[in-house]
């Protein structure tokens, strides 16, 4: 965001040159350092610290918060347990049953660490939700398909699993041949494919939305009525998206970790 | 509820139904990218590839919703007879 600030310095209404609108350039950030091991690049930018602070932060307070177990929980205590519960009762019980506590660390990490990466985008000095960068939406759509498949065939069987998947009943035999294609290419690849595109896409409009009316209000900022009107406004439009954007990035979170217990538990349960 | 969760209602209606929901969509997806590009292919090779690709792509949809019919009918069925064997 910075950046485009900067390009567009002095870039106001009556300066003569044009709004300088964001485009997808936002999402590309400058390389802090880049390391060459074994052939390949890494690099060290604003996302990588990022998601190394997110990782800390989350592991931190979890580890702090279960730490001192007492009977009168204090408020660090507390704020963990509730966070527990939430996953535990909202997502596990209600979508896996009974088997879903042995699935709460997991899904409780995927969505702190995804809610918590998407908050980024309004942290001020941060101000980039990580999972705007397509591959960190990738990264744990692949461990979660990993773990539904792997899942699916150790206590399904593997020859059950997916043929519970391709060949739904009550369908005349005839029609399989048009139906099982499209429910395992569904199963394989569409399926993943939505589940990373929701995450990814949510955080990058959001992201560049806010970006478009933060420059607005710099760009129309301009001793005249129209500028000043049109600035404030911007600059109100721009509060106000923050907090639906604070909406979008926790709903996001929930979804995503909703959906990959859908499919655990699609897993663990064979469909009828 | 129980700490234990053992009090737990079963949660196969949550699940089939939450499933369904967020499946009609993939299978929307994977409908159109499967025959819509395999009308696209067929048109290649035969010659009106775009009067194909629509058809492809109309035939996914159709398949593709009539799945979810299916599906939301076994889920129907299923789930009423969960409930009667409760009962009794």
């Amino acid at each position: 965001m910075s950046a485009v600030i900067v390009s567009s310095e002095g870039c106001h209404l009556n300066s003569g040159c044009g709004f300088p609108a964001p485009s997808a350039d936002i999402f590309f950030l400058e390389p802090y350092a880049t390391l060459h091991i074994a052939g390949m690049d890494f690099v060290i930018g604003k996302t990588t610290i990022l998601v190394a602070l997110v990782a800390l932060v989350i592991s931190v307070f979890f580890l702090a918060a279960a730490r001192p177990q007492r009977m009168v929980p204090g408020k660090l205590q507390s704020i963990g347990e509730q966070g527990y519960l939430f996953i535990r009762d909202q997502i596990a019980r209600e979508v896996i049953g009974k088997d879903g506590d042995r699935f709460v660390p997991f899904l409780g990490a995927l969505f702190f660490f995804v809610w918590l990466s998407n908050l980024m985008g309004v942290i001020p000095g941060a101000q980039f939700p990580i999972m705007s960068s397509l591959a960190f939406p990738v990264a744990l759509t692949l461990v979660v398909y990993a773990t539904y498949l792997y899942l699916g065939m150790k206590h399904q069987g593997p020859i059950k699993f997916f043929s519970a998947a391709m060949f739904p009943a009550g369908v005349p035999k005839a029609m399989y041949i048009l139906l099982a294609p499209l429910e395992l290419l569904q199963l394989v690849v569409t399926r993943p494919v939505t589940q990373a595109i929701r995450l990814f896409a949510n955080m990058f409009a959001g992201h560049l939305l806010i970006t478009t009316f933060t420059v607005g209000a710099y760009y129309l900022l301009s001793p005249s009525i129209i500028g000043a009107l049109g600035s404030a406004t911007s600059f109100g439009v721009t509060v106000v998206l923050t907090g639906f954007e604070m909406f979008i990035q926790f709903l996001q979170a929930f979804i995503f970790t909703l959906l990959t217990a859908v499919y655990i538990g699609g897993s663990l349960h064979a469909e009828h | 509820m129980k700490a234990d969760g053992t009090d737990l209602p079963n949660s196969d209606d949550t699940r089939a139904t939450a499933d369904m929901a967020w499946r009609s969509v993939s299978n929307l997806t994977a409908g159109m990218l499967l025959y819509g590009g395999l009308g696209w292919l067929i048109g290649r090779k035969v010659g009106h590839q775009s009067a194909f690709m629509a058809t492809g792509l109309v035939l996914g949809i159709v398949l593709a919703l009539y799945l979810t019919y299916v599906r939301v009918s076994n889920m129907d069925r299923d789930l009423t007879n969960d409930r009667r064997n409760e009962q009794q």
